[in-house]
C-alpha cells in the first residue's frame, strides 16, 4: 500500500492503482486498532510497509483527494472531447457545392465543365433572363393575350 | 452514465454544426433532391472571377419539370421568401395562381437573393430556373449588371 501511496503523492499513478488505493484505505480506515493489528499479522507484508499511524480522517482526507483528481480528470476529458467534436463538426461541414474559395463549374446534364469563360457566360445569359422577367416577358405576355384572343 | 452524456455532447455539438448550413428551404433543390441532377443545368461560381458583379457567390439550376415537380419547387421559394409583397428590395409576378418570376433579399448580414422563374414551355412541362446568389450587389446593380442587351 505504501508504494501505491508514493506513487499517488509522486502523480504517476494509474487510475487503477488509484481505485485499489482508494478500495484499500476505506478498508483500512473501517477497521479498529486491533482489527488492523490482526490484518498486519496476517499480511505477508511486513508491519512496517502498513500505515498503522493512519487515522479515519487521514483516510476520509485520502479518499476526497482521489474524489477530486478524477473529477478533474472527467472534466479534463469531457472539455477534450468537446473542443475535439467542434473541430470535427466544423472540418466536416461540407461548403455548399464542395466548392474551393475560387471555382466556376458548370455540369450540365452530368457533363461537367469547368471553362471559366463559358461558365461566366452561362452565368451571365441565366441572370439576364430571369431579370427580364419583370419587365419585357410580362409585356410579352400581355401582347400574345391581345394577339390571341 | 458520464460516457453517455460526453457523448451525446459531442454528438450533439456536430449535429448542431451540420444543421447551421442547411438553412434554407430550396436546400433539397440545389442538392438533387426534387429532380435529379442529371436533369439538371447547374452552374457554380465563386470567388474572384465574380467580384465585378458586386457578387462573391452565383449559384444557379435550370431544369424541366412537370406539373406537381413545379409545385413542390413553388412551395419551397415560397417558404424561403415569407413575406415578399412588403419588401422593398423584392420582385415578383404571379401567373395563374403560380409563381411565375420571383426575386428575393433574404436575410443576411451580406446581400442574398434567391431568384425563381418558371414558364409553361410544353404542355404540363415548365422550364424552372432557380438561383442563388451572395454578394454585396443592391437589387438596382443587378438589374443594372445583368441588362439585357
Amino acid at each position: 500500500m505504501n508504494k501505491l501511496i508514493d506513487k499517488y503523492l509522486s502523480g504517476t499513478s494509474t487510475r487503477e492503482e488509484e481505485q485499489t488505493l482508494r478500495r484499500m484505505l476505506s478498508a483500512v480506515a473501517s477497521l479498529t486498532p486491533g482489527q488492523r493489528a490482526v490484518q498486519a499479522m496476517l499480511q505477508a507484508e511486513p508491519m512496517q510497509a502498513l500505515p498503522q499511524w493512519l487515522t479515519e480522517d487521514d483516510s476520509a482526507t485520502y479518499d476526497c483527494i482521489v474524489e477530486r483528481h478524477h473529477r478533474a480528470s472527467l472534466w479534463r476529458r469531457t472539455g477534450i472531447a468537446v473542443a475535439a467534436s467542434l473541430v470535427l463538426g466544423f472540418l466536416l461541414v461540407v461548403p455548399r457545392g464542395g466548392e474551393a474559395e475560387n471555382c466556376a463549374v458548370a455540369t450540365i446534364y452530368g457533363q461537367e465543365t469547368t471553362d471559366e469563360a463559358l461558365v461566366l457566360g452561362m452565368m451571365e445569359n441565366t441572370m439576364q433572363s430571369v431579370l427580364a422577367c419583370s419587365t419585357t416577358d410580362h409585356i410579352e405576355g400581355q401582347l400574345t393575350d391581345i394577339l390571341n384572343p | 452514465m458520464k460516457r453517455i452524456i460526453i457523448l451525446t455532447i459531442c454528438l450533439v455539438t456536430v449535429l448542431v454544426e451540420t444543421a447551421a448550413q442547411k438553412d434554407m428551404a430550396v436546400a433539397p433543390v440545389f442538392a438533387g433532391k426534387v429532380v435529379p441532377k442529371k436533369r439538371m443545368e447547374e452552374t457554380l461560381v465563386k470567388g474572384e472571377s465574380i467580384h465585378k458583379f458586386k457578387l462573391s457567390l452565383f449559384r444557379s439550376l435550370k431544369m424541366e419539370v412537370s406539373t406537381v415537380e413545379r409545385d413542390t419547387i413553388e412551395s419551397l421559394v415560397l417558404l424561403d421568401a415569407p413575406g415578399m409583397e412588403d419588401s422593398s428590395e423584392t420582385e415578383y409576378e404571379m401567373k395563374d395562381g403560380h409563381l411565375s418570376y420571383c426575386i428575393v433579399s433574404l436575410p443576411a448580414q451580406q446581400k442574398r437573393y434567391l431568384c425563381y422563374q418558371c414558364y409553361e414551355s410544353r404542355p404540363d412541362t415548365y422550364q424552372l430556373t432557380l438561383v442563388y446568389i451572395e454578394g454585396w450587389a443592391t437589387l438596382k446593380d443587378l438589374h443594372r449588371t445583368f441588362k439585357r442587351k
